[in-house]
C-alpha cells in the first residue's frame, strides 16, 4: 500500500467514519429483550398480540402502556413499535371463559379454580391477547442506526413477527430517542430527569430505563405541565430547570436564563422537608452563584444576602434644577417613577370614579417634543410635582429631597388665588387663599429654592384642584388673561393632563386608591429591578421572583411588568437581528430564555376568551417562539387554556388529573388518550406522561425527586 | 320427513295408545332401577402399577358436508387421524413458575411429537369426471390413502394385508353383479371379479362400500373409515415396533391409548380379530426378549352406556360420591348382560362383546376423584376377556392412567390427539364447499 491510496491521512477519517460510531442498541435488541408473543394480528393502527401467562411472567410482566417491539426472528431491517393498550380475545377466548367457570363450579370456592386445570388446559387458558397501539417503526438506515417513523408501511395477514419486551438498554433507546430537533445547536443536551414508570404497582425488579430531556426540547417552546394540587408539578419544574441549567455543563456559553415566579417561595427559599431550593442550582456545578443565580422579593431575608429586593423609587429623582433641562436626563432621573407609574395604573384598573380614572389615565410620559420648548417643559414639571404630590398623598415613604415650585406658579396665578374679590362667591376661598399664602411664600424664600414640604403640597394642589375646576372662582379670568397675553399657543395654564392629575385631590380617598403601591416603594432605590431581571436573564441566570408575600394582584401586576420588559428586549434583539441581516438567533443558546408561570390558568386567557392578545402572558405564549422565549405553563385546569395555545404546545407532561373534563381536553392531543385511565386513577406525585418535541411518542416516567446535595445541614445563607 | 308447515295430528299416536302396544312394551321390557342409588359392585383396590415413560395416543375425526352446486345432494368429506407421542417424563416434572403457575409453552409441546394424517373422500352423488360412479371412486380412494399413509414403517395397506384372514372372499363390490366370491388381492396382486370384471382392492376387504348406496349420505361409511383408520394405525405401530428390539423395548415403556372403544363394528369386524391376535402376538414377541415386558393397549371411553352405568354407581345421591377414590372394577359377562348391555343369559349366546372388542372395560376412579372408563386390551387371556382373571397390565395401565385423568372424567391424552386429529368445523366445511365447480 503506498501513501497515494490514503492521502492526507484520510485513512484515519475513513477509520473514524466506519467504526465511529457505538453500535445501536436496536441493533441487537434480540440478544437482550425478552420474547414475550407473537403478532396475532396487525393492520395500520393496532396489532394484537398473543402472549401466555408463562412468558409474562418470564418478562417480569407487562403493564398497561408497557412498550413491546415486534420484529421478525431474524431479520433487522424494521422494528415495529407497539403499546400496550388493553386485553384483547382471541376466538378461544368463550371457550377459556368457559373452562374458567367450569373450574370454579368443580371446584366450589373451596380452591383455586386454575388448580382444577390439567397442564394442556392451563396451557390453553393461559394463552390470551393484548392490544397494542403501533406506534410507528424503526427503520434500519444507511449508517446502520436505526430512524424512527411514526407510522408502518406496510403489514401482512398471515406475519411472521415475534413480539419483545425491551431489556434496559433497548428500553432506554426507546424512551429516549430523538426523532425532531429543535435547530437549536448545543452539547449534550439531553439531563436526566427520571426513570421509566408504566404501573404504580410495578415491583424493584421491574425493568425500568433512565429518561432524559432534551432540554433544548424547552426553548422557544410552549411547555405545559398539568396535574392537581400535590401531583409534583413543583419538583417536575425544578427538575426541569435543572436539565435546562445543566447545559451549560459541558459547554460554559451554553447558558440559557430562566425566570420563575416563586408564588409559594419554594424555588427561593430552603425547606427542612425538600432541603435546599433551586436557587442553590449553581451548586451542583459547583459555580459562583453570583454569576448564575439571582433571587428576587420584596423582603431581603437573612439567609439569602444576594437577593435583590423587588422595590423602586415611586418618586423617581427630582428634575434637574431650572427648566433648561435635558430631556434624556430627565428621562433618565424619571425611570423610576415611569416604572412605578405603570405601577399604579395597574393598581388603579378597577377604578371607576371620575376623579381617579382622570388621574390613572393621564399620560405623564415625557415626550421628546418638548425639548425645544421651555413652556412646555414648565407646565411638564407642573404636572410631575402634582402626580408626586400624589404619591406623598397616598403614603408612599418621602424621598429625601425637598420639592420645589420654582418657575411653576406665576405671579399671577398666586395672585389669583388670594384675589378676595374675583373668589368671593366661591365656597373655598378659604383654601384659596392658604393655598396662595403658600405658593408666596415659598417663591419669597430668600435661598431661592422655592421649596415646600410634600404635605404642602397636599394642600396646594387640593386647593389647585378647585380652583381650576370651579366656575366661581377667579381661575377663569385669570386664564382668560394668560391665553390672551402669556400662552404662546392659546392653551390654558391649566393643560388637560394637569387637569386630570390634580383631580385625585378632588377627594382624600383618591391618593388612598393606590397606597398598596407603598410595599413595593423604596425611595432609596437607584434602579428598577425589571431591568436588572433583564440583565440577568440574558447573562442566563436563574432567576427566581419570590411572590410569597405581597398582594396577589400586585404580584400578578409586578409579573406582567417584567414579562413585559422581557417580551420588548427579546423583540428588541428580534429587530435588531433582523436589521442587521444576521441570521437568527437559532445558532446561538445565549439569546433563547424561558420563562415558569405557575398556576398559569389565572394568568392565560380562557379557553372561550375573545380577545387573545391582550395580556403579556398570551402574547408571549402566542409570538415567544420567534423571539426566542420559552414557557413553561403549569396548571391544574387544562380547560382553562385556549386551545390555540394549547394546539401550539410542543412539550407535554402530564401528572394526575382526577376531572374527567380536564381529561376530555388532553385527549384530543398526541396520543394521550392512551394514557387517559393511568391519569385519572394514579395521583402519585411525580408520575408523569412526558411527549417533548423530540420525542415521537409519549413516555411514562417517574421523575427524579429534586435535591441537591445537602453537605451543610443547616442551610447556610446563600450569599456568594 | 315432514312437510312444510305441516302440523302432526294424533291419529297415529292414537293408533298406536288404542292397541295397548305402549304398556305391552314396558311389561316386557327389561327393569330399570327407579332413581334410588344403585348397589355398588366390588370395586378393588388400585393395583400397584408402574406409569409408562411414553404414550402413544390414536384418535380419529371427520366432517362430512354437501358440495354446492355439483349434482344434488353431491358429498364428500375429510377422514383424519391424529397420533401424538407424549413424554410422561418431560410432562410430569414440568416446571412451574411460582405467580402465575403457568409452564413454559414451549417445554409442554416438547413432551409430544405428533404426526397427522388426512384424507378427502367422495360422498353421495360425487361422480369422477370420467363417470366413474360414486361408490367406485370412493374404493379407488380408500385404496389409494391406505397406500399411501404411514407413520415410518410400513403403509396402512401393508397392515390391512397382514390383519385380514386367508379367507378373503367377499361379494363383488359391483352393486349390480350378482358375484358373492370375489377375493380381495393381496398387497402387490390385482383382483378382479370373475364375473363382472370389476376390479376389486385390497381396501374391498373392509366392505365400508357395502354401506354406499345410492339414495343414502355416505357419511356413515366415512366414520367407518375413520375407525378403520384408527384400528390400523395402532396395528401398524405395534407391528412396526415389534420388529426390533429397541422397538420391544419401546413398546415396553408406551402405553397405546385409543379413542372409545377398542373394538370394531359391522362389516370392520374382521379388525377387532386381528387386533386381538396381534396384541397377542407382540406381546409373545415381547416375552421372548425374556424380560418380563408388558405390552399395554388401552381407550378411554367418552360416552356409552358403560360411561353411563359407572356414572349412576358413582351418584348416590350426590354426583361422583359413591365409587372410593383409588378403585377399579372390571366387569364381567354376568353384570354387563345383567346390568349395562342387554342380550340373551344362556349358555349358548356369544359373550358380549367376543367378536367385536379386544379390550375389556374398566371402570376406574383415581386418587384425585375423577372417574374413568377405560377399555384394556389383555394380551395372555382368551375369549372372552370379560371373563378372564385380572389383566397382568391392570396395575400399569391405571398408574399411567391416573395423571391423564382430567376435566370431567377425560383422558388428556386422548384429547391430544383427537386435537390433532380433529378438523376446525368451518375450515372444514369451507374446504367442502370450495369443491363447487
Amino acid at each position: 500500500m503506498t501513501e497515494q491510496d490514503h492521502p492526507d491521512g484520510q485513512i484515519l477519517d475513513q477509520l473514524k467514519q466506519d467504526a465511529g460510531h457505538a453500535p445501536d442498541p436496536l441493533r441487537s435488541f434480540r440478544n437482550r429483550a425478552a420474547l414475550v408473543g407473537s403478532v396475532y394480528t396487525i393492520s395500520y393502527n393496532r396489532a394484537i398480540v398473543a402472549v401466555y401467562d408463562h412468558d409474562r411472567e418470564t418478562v417480569g410482566g407487562i403493564p398497561k402502556c408497557m412498550f413491546l417491539l415486534a420484529a421478525k426472528q431474524t431479520d433487522d431491517g424494521a422494528v415495529v413499535l407497539l403499546r400496550v393498550q388493553r386485553e384483547a380475545r382471541l376466538p378461544t377466548s368463550a371457550a377459556s371463559d368457559e373452562i374458567r367457570q367450569k373450574g370454579i363450579e368443580s371446584s366450589g370456592n373451596a380452591m383455586p379454580w386454575a388448580q382444577k386445570l390439567d397442564e394442556w388446559v392451563r396451557d390453553q387458558v393461559s394463552l390470551h391477547a393484548l392490544e397494542c397501539t403501533v406506534l410507528g417503526t424503526f427503520v434500519i438506515d444507511d449508517d446502520d442506526r436505526f430512524r424512527y417513523a411514526e407510522d408502518i408501511h406496510n403489514y401482512y395477514a398471515v406475519n411472521e413477527l415475534m413480539v419483545w419486551k425491551p431489556d434496559a438498554a433497548t428500553l432506554e433507546r426507546i424512551v429516549n430517542h430523538r426523532h425532531r430537533t429543535n435547530d437549536i445547536l448545543a452539547d449534550h443536551p439531553s439531563n436526566r430527569i427520571g426513570v421509566t414508570r408504566f404501573a404504580a404497582a410495578e415491583p424493584e425488579t421491574t425493568t425500568k430505563a433512565t429518561f432524559r430531556l432534551n432540554a433544548t426540547d424547552m426553548l422557544k417552546r410552549r411547555t405545559v405541565y398539568l396535574g392537581m394540587s400535590r401531583s409534583g408539578k413543583s419538583n417536575g419544574l425544578k427538575i426541569v430547570a435543572e436539565a435546562i441549567y445543566r447545559l451549560r455543563e459541558h459547554h460554559p456559553t451554553h447558558r440559557v436564563g430562566q425566570l420563575i415566579f416563586d408564588l409559594n417561595g419554594e424555588y427561593a427559599q430552603d425547606n427542612p422537608q425538600d432541603g435546599k431550593a433551586l436557587h442553590r442550582i449553581h451548586e451542583v456545578l459547583e459555580l459562583d452563584r453570583s454569576d448564575e443565580v439571582a433571587t428576587y422579593g420584596l423582603f431581603q431575608p437573612e439567609w439569602d444576602a444576594t437577593r435583590k429586593v423587588m422595590k423602586m423609587n415611586f418618586f423617581g429623582d427630582p428634575l434637574p434644577p431650572g427648566h433648561n433641562w435635558d430631556v434624556n436626563e430627565a428621562t433618565d432621573a424619571l425611570h423610576q417613577l415611569m416604572a412605578g407609574r405603570e405601577i399604579i395604573k395597574a393598581i388603579m384598573a378597577d377604578e371607576t370614579s371620575r376623579y381617579t380614572t382622570a388621574f390613572r389615565d393621564a399620560d405623564i410620559a415625557l415626550s421628546a417634543s418638548i425639548a425645544s420648548d421651555r413652556g412646555q417643559r414648565v407646565r411638564y414639571a407642573r404636572t410631575l410635582l402634582a402626580y408626586q404630590a400624589a404619591l406623598a398623598a397616598a403614603g408612599l415613604k418621602l424621598p429625601e429631597w425637598k420639592p420645589s415650585i420654582a418657575g411653576l406658579f406665576s405671579n399671577d396665578l398666586i395672585d389669583a388665588m388670594l384675589d378676595p374679590e374675583g373668589n368671593k362667591t366661591s365656597n373655598h376661598t378659604g383654601d384659596y387663599l392658604q393655598a396662595g399664602k403658600m405658593l408666596k411664600k415659598a417663591k419669597d424664600e430668600k435661598d431661592g429654592q422655592a421649596s415646600v414640604s410634600w404635605q404642602q403640597l397636599r394642600i396646594i394642589f387640593t386647593a389647585m384642584n378647585r380652583f381650576v375646576h370651579e366656575k366661581k372662582s377667579a381661575f377663569a379670568h385669570f386664564d382668560d388673561t394668560y391665553t390672551s397675553r402669556s400662552s404662546k399657543t392659546g392653551e390654558s395654564w391649566a393643560d388637560p393632563r394637569f387637569r386630570a392629575i390634580i383631580r385625585i385631590f378632588e377627594s382624600h380617598n383618591g391618593p388612598r386608591s393606590f397606597q398598596v403601591a407603598n410595599e413595593q416603594h423604596d425611595p432609596d432605590s437607584k434602579l428598577d429591578f425589571v431591568d436588572d431581571v433583564v440583565r440577568d436573564l440574558q447573562n442566563g441566570k436563574l432567576v427566581i421572583i419570590d411572590q410569597s408575600s405581597g398582594e396577589p394582584k400586585q404580584n400578578q401586576d409586578a409579573a406582567e411588568r417584567i414579562m413585559w420588559k422581557i417580551f420588548r428586549s427579546q423583540q428588541e434583539r428580534f429587530r435588531k437581528a433582523s436589521r442587521s441581516g444576521e441570521p437568527q438567533a437559532k445558532d446561538d443558546i445565549r439569546d433563547h430564555m424561558l420563562v415558569y408561570v405557575e398556576e398559569a390558568h389565572n394568568l392565560l386567557p380562557r379557553a372561550n376568551a375573545t380577545d387573545t392578545l391582550q395580556t403579556v402572558w398570551a402574547r408571549t405564549a402566542k409570538e415567544g417562539s420567534k423571539l426566542n422565549i420559552g414557557m413553561v405553563l403549569a396548571t391544574q385546569a387544562p380547560s382553562s387554556i385556549m386551545p390555540e395555545i394549547l394546539s401550539e404546545t410542543d412539550n407535554w407532561i402530564l401528572s394526575y388529573l382526577n376531572s374527567e373534563g380536564e381529561r376530555k381536553v388532553i385527549s384530543g392531543y398526541m396520543d394521550f388518550a392512551e394514557f387517559l385511565d393511568q391519569i385519572g386513577r394514579v395521583s402519585e406525585p411525580g408520575f408523569v406522561r412526558i411527549r417533548t418535541l423530540s420525542q415521537g411518542y409519549t413516555v411514562p416516567v417517574q421523575l427524579d425527586k429534586f435535591r441537591i446535595a445537602d453537605q451543610d445541614a443547616d442551610l447556610p445563607p446563600a450569599d456568594a | 320427513m315432514p312437510y312444510h308447515d305441516e302440523r302432526a295430528g294424533l291419529d297415529a299416536i292414537r293408533a298406536i295408545a288404542d292397541r295397548g302396544l305402549v304398556a305391552d312394551f314396558r311389561d316386557q321390557m327389561v327393569d330399570r332401577h327407579a332413581g334410588e342409588p344403585l348397589r355398588l359392585p366390588a370395586f378393588s383396590p388400585t393395583p400397584s402399577g408402574e406409569r409408562r415413560a411414553y404414550i402413544l395416543a390414536i384418535d380419529g375425526s371427520n366432517a362430512y358436508h354437501p358440495i354446492p352446486g355439483a349434482l344434488p345432494c353431491t358429498e364428500a368429506g375429510f377422514v383424519s387421524l391424529g397420533m401424538v407421542v407424549i413424554d410422561m417424563g418431560k410432562l410430569i416434572s414440568l416446571e412451574h413458575l411460582p405467580d402465575s403457575g403457568a409452564a413454559n409453552p414451549r417445554d409442554l409441546r416438547a413432551t409430544e411429537n405428533p404426526r397427522c394424517l388426512g384424507m378427502l373422500l367422495p360422498g353421495r352423488n360425487a361422480a369422477r369426471s370420467d363417470r366413474t360412479d360414486p361408490r367406485t371412486w370412493f374404493r379407488q380412494m380408500l385404496n389409494e390413502e391406505l397406500a399411501k399413509a404411514s407413520f415410518g414403517g410400513e403403509t396402512l395397506a401393508e397392515t390391512l394385508d397382514s390383519l385380514l384372514e386367508e379367507d378373503r372372499r367377499i361379494r363383488c363390490p359391483n352393486a349390480e353383479c350378482p358375484e358373492r366370491h370375489v377375493v380381495v388381492p393381496r398387497i402387490a396382486e390385482e383382483g378382479e371379479c370373475t364375473t363382472c370384471q370389476e376390479i376389486v382392492f385390497l381396501s374391498d376387504g373392509l366392505r365400508i362400500h357395502e354401506q354406499f348406496v345410492e339414495n343414502e349420505s355416505a357419511q356413515e361409511c366415512h366414520h367407518r373409515v375413520r375407525d378403520v383408520l384408527e384400528v390400523l394405525a395402532l396395528a401398524n405401530a405395534l407391528r412396526y415396533l415389534s420388529k426390533s428390539v429397541a422397538g420391544r423395548t419401546a413398546l415396553a415403556k408406551t402405553a397405546f391409548v385409543m379413542d372409545g372403544p377398542l373394538a370394531a363394528f359391522g362389516t370392520i369386524a374382521v379388525l377387532a380379530q386381528a387386533c386381538r391376535r396381534l396384541i397377542g402376538e407382540v406381546q409373545e414377541a415381547m416375552n421372548k426378549d425374556g424380560l418380563g415386558n408388558r405390552l399395554l393397549v388401552m381407550s378411554g371411553i367418552k360416552s356409552g352406556p358403560f360411561v353411563e352405568h359407572a356414572a349412576e354407581l358413582d351418584r348416590g345421591p350426590k354426583p361422583d360420591t359413591q365409587i372410593p377414590n383409588d378403585h377399579v372394577w372390571l366387569p364381567n359377562n354376568q353384570y354387563i348382560r345383567e346390568h349395562i348391555i342387554a342380550g340373551r343369559l344362556d349358555g349358548d349366546s356369544r359373550p358380549w362383546g367376543e367378536l367385536t372388542y379386544f379390550g375389556r372395560p374398566v371402570v376406574f376412579k383415581a386418587a384425585t376423584g375423577q372417574r374413568l372408563v377405560l377399555n384394556l386390551a389383555q394380551p395372555e387371556a382368551e375369549p372372552p376377556l370379560t371373563d378372564a382373571t385380572d389383566p397382568e397390565v391392570l396395575g400399569d395401565a391405571l398408574a399411567t392412567a391416573e395423571p391423564l385423568a382430567v376435566g370431567s372424567h377425560q383422558f388428556l391424552a386422548l384429547r391430544r390427539a383427537h386435537g390433532r386429529a380433529a378438523i376446525p368445523l368451518r375450515q372444514g366445511t369451507d374446504l367442502i364447499r370450495a369443491l363447487a365447480p
